[in-house]
């Protein structure tokens, strides 16, 4: 890779955050990495918002990095929506709350099932905002809202894609 | 082992170790000489940024397979803009997994539109043709 990109994740009150996760399972407690099966969505419940961010750590020989584009594919069990505060837009950054299992305020679009046509994703708060040195994404924060006779167990993937321009 | 060529940043003046491409761009000039993404200078790996080509001497814009030698070239004319970056794809499952999209091309205004012909070379090594950098990738 030219660019190195992580993806981070940020919890607890204090914005604690967690460098380079390697997954983004979703469940019932704010934590990074989680064990989905220790941490099931009960059916009718939501799980804990995600707050996470893409940084930029290395640009190597990258001289600019832009067009964040965020997405869902694989279907969710049953009633369940996937929500989150991407969108191509009407954009704004979101400013960090800390994470909570009640409908959230700030993940209020459908996460896209498909790549959207422009980036989703902003960075300082513009969705043409590019990367020139190392530095983070805006927050994308998502949540699962589950229905009472939702499925447990439905497994999907998260895509992020972006543009370097070397 | 990946191979990596040294890559001087003017602005910062620091360096970073680049990792060669699975396909790289070479910029062919009028006078003969051309310009490699990665080179050889003085028996040194070197890399070079896409703004560093030359656009007023270039005359042809290549991209190149490392592995097969496969060449997609065009001949530039003066009033193309050059079009060159990767695109990257990660997706998160069980582990991240990164997928990368090689796009060039040029933008040329034309009957008073600006119209884009791009190269994308995907990460099978299929080539298709664009019109626009916000085609749909489907792995």
């Amino acid at each position: 890779m030219a660019a190195t990109v992580v993806l981070n994740e940020y919890n607890g009150a204090g914005e604690t955050k967690t460098a380079n996760v390697t997954n983004v399972n979703m469940g019932n407690t704010d934590a990074p990495n989680l064990d989905p099966n220790a941490y099931p969505i009960e059916p009718g419940n939501n799980s804990y918002e995600k707050w996470n961010k893409l940084e930029v750590t290395a640009l190597g020989g990258v001289s600019t990095v832009k067009n964040f584009k965020v997405y869902r594919s694989g279907a969710l069990g049953g009633a369940a929506t996937h929500l989150t505060s991407c969108k191509t837009s009407a954009y704004s950054a979101p400013t960090y709350a800390q994470p909570v299992a009640t409908d959230s305020t700030v993940a209020v679009n459908a996460m896209p099932t498909s790549e959207p046509a422009s980036a989703n994703l902003g960075i300082g708060g513009s969705l043409t905002g590019e990367l020139t040195a190392a530095g983070e994404t805006d927050y994308l924060v998502h949540q699962i809202q589950t229905d009472p006779t939702d499925t447990a167990g439905s497994t999907s993937t998260l895509t992020v894609a972006w543009d370097e321009i070397a | 082992m990946s191979e990596t060529y040294k890559f001087y940043n003017k602005t910062t003046g620091e360096t970073a170790d680049v990792e060669l491409e699975k396909w790289v761009w070479q910029a062919m000039y009028k006078d003969g000489t051309y310009l490699n993404q990665f080179d050889i200078e003085a028996g040194r790996k070197v890399f070079h940024q896409f703004r560093e080509i030359d656009r007023e001497k270039v005359q042809e814009f290549a991209l190149v397979s490392v592995k097969t030698g496969q060449r997609i070239s065009f001949k530039v004319g003066p009033e193309m803009k050059l079009i060159h970056f990767y695109r990257r794809v990660r997706l998160y499952y069980e582990s991240p997994e990164t997928f990368t999209l090689y796009v060039f091309g040029y933008e040329i205004k034309q009957s008073g539109r600006n119209q884009k012909q791009l190269f994308v070379v995907w990460p099978d090594d299929m080539i298709t043709i664009e019109d626009t950098e916000d085609f749909k990738v489907v792995l």
